[in-house]
């Protein structure tokens, strides 16, 4: 089934074109990577489907319906998103952090949706942040600040998780735990989940398809064996690459080559 | 936060503050250049003082209540419109003083004094309502000159608040010297004071601002408790983000207004205030703001009956006395923070 449908769609800063008639579908249930240089339009392309930015010319159908017709509640409820970093300036306790994502569902002053307690519980728990629960969210690390929004997006209760780089700015040990909860939203909660990555690596071994964007346009698209090829990369980011398979998965795992070498 | 814990947590603030509210209160009519002996205030103040002076009684309810609960409005305005700057701005360091929003409704106001408006136009009194156009004509310049690509970086904002601030106090003082007849009257309100304006007539003036304010800053208490965390995380947790900032900065706008259309530029209750009661009772705004209201109550009651006491029969005025802590507490801020944002 298909939750996402977009159809040529276009965005402009200003008078610099970000995005160039790109059309693709998402599927329910799906673990999406975006890959592409700096600039190629991967955030943008997320600030759209999340609703922030909207888009210049094109058409987005969420769940068969327009995307611009839903409210901010309606979209919260059905699309959550994880950015690089949070910024934290209040101390408010990881659990206040994880409760703002019920938003969409209560009344005035946060009241009045029953069953958030236990929704908070269960996030947190699926997360692995009971723990830190009621420490303030700015004493925390980076990689237990981001399973702290991990938390706040899945209590959203929507289907669609998109991340934005969520592991540039940790260290390994985090990126890959992120990146472990992450399939396990994917796999356990049955999230549908889009996400732009750096590290070509990382996306090889956790996505299923990869989008591959270049100047705003989608210059492949596909399952990672499929689409993951040295001359993508070559044409996509401009640096020469070896392929070859991950001893144990099987995937691509991609190796750089510098100019020396090749001469050599 | 349910229903229940929210409810209980905001009952022990409300009624520990009540009681020292209630203290600073017994203090400010106890307190006075003239000596009202405690035991005939009290039956006064209980309503069964029938062998109590005249005089006695006009000080206590014409002069020493309208005046404390003068102060307590102001304090609780500016602490509550503080409160929610602070979470707009992300930066603990805003306060309608320092962002330009008290110079910009002195500058209303002062405009009211000179023309020679006083007297309510279709039952508006004029001196709150362009004291609020004024601040609202402040927020705007601060806000659009600080705008950069739909975001509004936080030490711009704060740079544009003390410059659009100095510009406003600089027109005051040019509509001064154009209107000499008024300097004292205007200097002496600029000051920051409530001496000669322990009216009732006052407190009727700016209470439905203040209510219709704080009751408009406190529905949207929740959702500023997402902004603080991030403009584009509230949106994409279902906050109408631009149209929830607006309507905070229309309010606060209004009870700063109001507050200084009384009492003049009274700084850094706005500052100090909800920075303090952040510390007690964390930072969620549905407890801040309330929180933060009955303790700048108490805060401005008890400096002001300081103010008016401490050298009598002199007066200071009860903004040199804030600016007097709260000037340090700043820089003590400023000096603590690890990265000035």
């Amino acid at each position: 089934m298909t939750i996402v449908e977009a159809k040529n769609v276009e965005f402009f800063y200003g008078a610099r074109q970000a995005l160039c008639g790109v059309s693709f579908s998402i599927l329910k249930g799906g673990f999406y990577g975006l890959l592409g240089p700096n600039g190629s339009g991967k955030s943008t392309l997320l600030s759209i489907l999340s609703g922030t930015a909207r888009a210049s010319k094109g058409e987005i159908e969420l769940k068969g319906k327009r995307l611009e017709t839903y409210s901010r509640k309606e979209l919260a409820r059905t699309i959550a998103f994880v950015p690089q970093e949070t910024d934290a300036d209040f101390p408010f306790s990881c659990r206040e952090v994880v409760m703002m994502g019920r938003y969409s569902h209560q009344g005035i002053l946060g009241m009045g949706s029953r069953g958030d307690d236990a929704i908070v519980e269960h996030c947190m728990e699926i997360t692995g942040t009971s723990a830190i629960a009621e420490r303030p969210i700015t004493e925390l690390s980076g990689g237990e600040r981001q399973r702290v929004i991990m938390a706040q997006a899945l209590a959203q209760g929507g289907e669609l998780l998109l991340l934005d780089e969520p592991t540039s700015h940790l260290d390994i040990k985090y990126q890959l735990e992120i990146m472990e909860l992450v399939r396990k939203l994917n796999r356990e909660q049955h999230l549908t989940i889009v996400a732009s990555f750096h590290d070509l690596n990382i996306a090889s071994h956790y996505c299923g398809e990869i989008f591959f964007l270049h100047s705003g346009r989608l210059a492949g698209s596909g399952p990672v064996d499929a689409v993951f090829s040295e001359e993508m990369i070559k044409n996509v980011f401009g640096v020469p690459t070896q392929l070859i398979a991950h001893p144990s998965t099987g995937r691509p795992l991609v190796f750089f080559r510098s100019g020396g070498e090749e001469q050599r | 936060m349910n229903r229940k814990k929210l409810l209980l947590k905001l009952s022990i603030t409300a009624l520990v503050l009540l009681a020292l509210l209630a203290l600073a209160f017994l203090w400010g009519m106890l307190a006075g250049s003239v000596s009202v002996p405690a035991r005939e205030a009290l039956s006064i103040l209980a309503g069964r003082g029938e062998t109590a002076s005249e005089t006695h009684r006009i000080i206590l309810f014409q002069v020493r209540l309208p005046r404390l609960i003068l102060a307590a409005l102001t304090g609780a305005a500016l602490a509550m419109a503080g409160a929610a700057f602070q979470g707009l701005l992300r930066n603990p360091l805003a306060d309608p003083y320092i962002i330009g929003t008290s110079s910009g409704a002195a500058l209303g106001a002062t405009v009211s004094i000179v023309l020679g408006l006083r007297e309510p136009i279709l039952g508006i009194s004029p001196i709150p309502f362009t004291a609020f156009a004024g601040a609202l004509i402040s927020m705007f310049l601060v806000y659009t000159i600080s705008r950069r690509n739909g975001k509004v970086p936080m030490d711009t904002f704060l740079l544009a608040g003390v410059i659009v601030g100095s510009f406003m106090g600089a027109l005051v003082s040019c509509l001064m010297a154009c209107a000499r007849a008024d300097i004292p009257k205007i200097v002496f309100w600029l000051m920051g004071s409530f001496s000669g304006r322990e009216e009732w007539i006052n407190v009727l003036l700016i209470l439905p601002y203040l209510v219709v304010g704080s009751v408009v800053l406190y529905r949207y208490s929740h959702p500023l408790n997402l902004i603080a965390m991030g403009e584009d995380a509230a949106s994409h947790k279902g906050v109408e983000v631009e149209r929830t900032k607006v309507v905070l900065i229309i309010s606060a706008s209004l009870i700063t207004a109001a507050a200084v259309s009384v009492s003049g530029l009274i700084g850094f209750v706005g500052l100090m205030i909800p920075h303090v009661m952040r510390h007690i009772t964390g930072p969620d705004h549905r407890i801040l703001i309330p929180a933060s209201a009955l303790a700048g109550a108490l805060f401005l009651m008890s400096t002001d009956t300081f103010a008016r006491t401490v050298l009598s029969p002199q007066e200071i005025p009860v903004g040199v006395i804030t600016a007097l802590l709260g000037a340090p507490f700043f820089l003590y801020l400023l000096r603590g923070r690890k990265a000035f944002i």
